[in-house]
């Protein structure tokens, strides 16, 4: 990050391809919409782009990087939202969660696009990734208690959309 | 798959944008560095305001621990949010709700020292207005040239929540304002502080968290 900070091309190159993965699987957690994935994580490369000379070497780099991740996410869920709303106002009625017709109850995937973000970060990291709740807590930037609220939250809603 | 491929090429031309873009940039200083400097100039502000117009019985009032303790108290707040706004300016390095707390809590008591000074009831409103709008007029101008400061400050890294720190930056601005004034002016009546000092700097920091959240939204960086 020091080399990008002097203005190395290649070794931007190298960190784009290097925390490429972890920044796609975080935003995959905080963005229910599977087509928009790659816009946010487009936004967030430029939102680095943009940051780089904020960086500090005599700290960690995931901390600095997922907080530019997060706040950009945060950034996108908010506008879909506001879109969202209007467009609840204009179209249709809200779709159920299960198919009435056939009885389907919604798979993992739907299930979890029913959670708020922070209940679908906290799950997917507990559950899908096995970190521990420190680890998960330090990564959302809440604490232990705060993130365990939400982990138990997420259950719960997991619990009445799947099982019924 | 067709998607996935457009996706894919159109990721990695904006890489080889940035990339062939990419120039040297200059870091940040470390807040402790640049909180240095602020202080510097809130230190300047204070010596200019005791050397040019310090209450008559300045000496006095500053051995009296309440007195004491109220300027300190509003001293603290300032530098305290001066720290955490220049921080919350760094990603990663976002200010706490404890941290925000913390600044709320100094702050609360040194305006309870202030509520803890007897009111006059004798003033003339014509007098009240008078003295009172010159002492919020100066409340505007001590805080005026920090805040620029500090805003410019933040403006330099990249703040990841605007409003909170636009309120950190009237925060630190304001409170050391209130410091300053308090050992300019020589009204000790609650009232006066309450109306002329605190109120105005209330909202100050209520228009700086606007102005944090017009001004220090995260810049959109167009590609050409």
């Amino acid at each position: 990050m020091e080399r990008v900070q002097r203005g190395d091309s290649l070794a931007f190159r190298n960190l784009l391809e290097d925390i490429g993965p972890s920044i796609s699987n975080f935003i995959r957690r905080k963005i229910a919409d599977s087509s928009e994935i790659e816009d946010v994580f487009q936004e967030v490369l430029l939102a680095l782009y943009q940051a780089r000379h904020t960086y500090e070497p005599s700290r960690p780099l995931e901390p600095w990087l997922f907080a530019i991740a997060r706040n950009v996410a945060a950034d996108h869920a908010h506008r879909h939202w506001s879109r969202a709303k209007w467009q609840d106002l204009t179209d249709l009625p809200p779709e159920v969660a299960a198919d009435p017709e056939t009885g389907t109850q919604p798979d993992l995937e739907e299930a979890l696009g029913h959670l708020t973000p922070v209940q679908r970060e906290a799950f997917v990291m507990l559950k899908m990734e096995g970190l521990t709740t420190t680890e998960a807590a330090r990564r959302a930037g809440v604490s232990v208690g705060a993130l365990k609220v939400r982990a138990h939250r997420a259950y719960e809603t997991l619990k009445k959309l799947i099982v019924g | 798959m067709g998607e996935r491929e457009t996706q894919r090429e159109t990721r990695q031309a904006m890489i080889d944008r940035l990339a062939a873009e990419l120039q040297p940039v200059r870091r940040l200083w470390p807040v402790n560095a640049r909180l240095a400097m602020w202080l510097l100039l809130e230190a300047s502000l204070i010596l200019i305001a005791v050397v040019s117009g310090a209450r008559a019985d300045l000496p006095e009032k500053i051995a009296n621990a309440r007195f004491l303790a109220e300027v300190t108290l509003f001293v603290i707040a300032g530098v305290l949010a001066a720290m955490l706004a220049l921080r919350a300016a760094i990603p990663g390095r976002e200010v706490t709700s404890h941290e925000l707390e913390l600044v709320m809590l100094i702050s609360g008591v040194a305006i309870l020292f202030v509520f803890s000074e007897p009111a006059n009831q004798d003033v003339a409103l014509s007098e009240f207005i008078h003295a009172g709008a010159r002492c919020a007029l100066c409340i505007g101008i001590f805080a005026a040239i920090p805040w620029t400061a500090m805003l410019w400050a933040v403006r330099r890294g990249a703040p990841t929540s605007s409003a909170t720190a636009g309120g950190l930056i009237g925060a630190a601005a304001f409170f050391f304002s209130l410091a300053i004034t308090r050992l300019g002016c020589a009204i000790d009546d609650r009232v006066h502080f309450i109306s002329w000092h605190v109120i105005p700097a209330l909202i100050g920091i209520g228009l700086s968290l606007l102005a944090g959240t017009a001004w220090l939204r995260r810049k959109k960086f167009l590609l050409e």
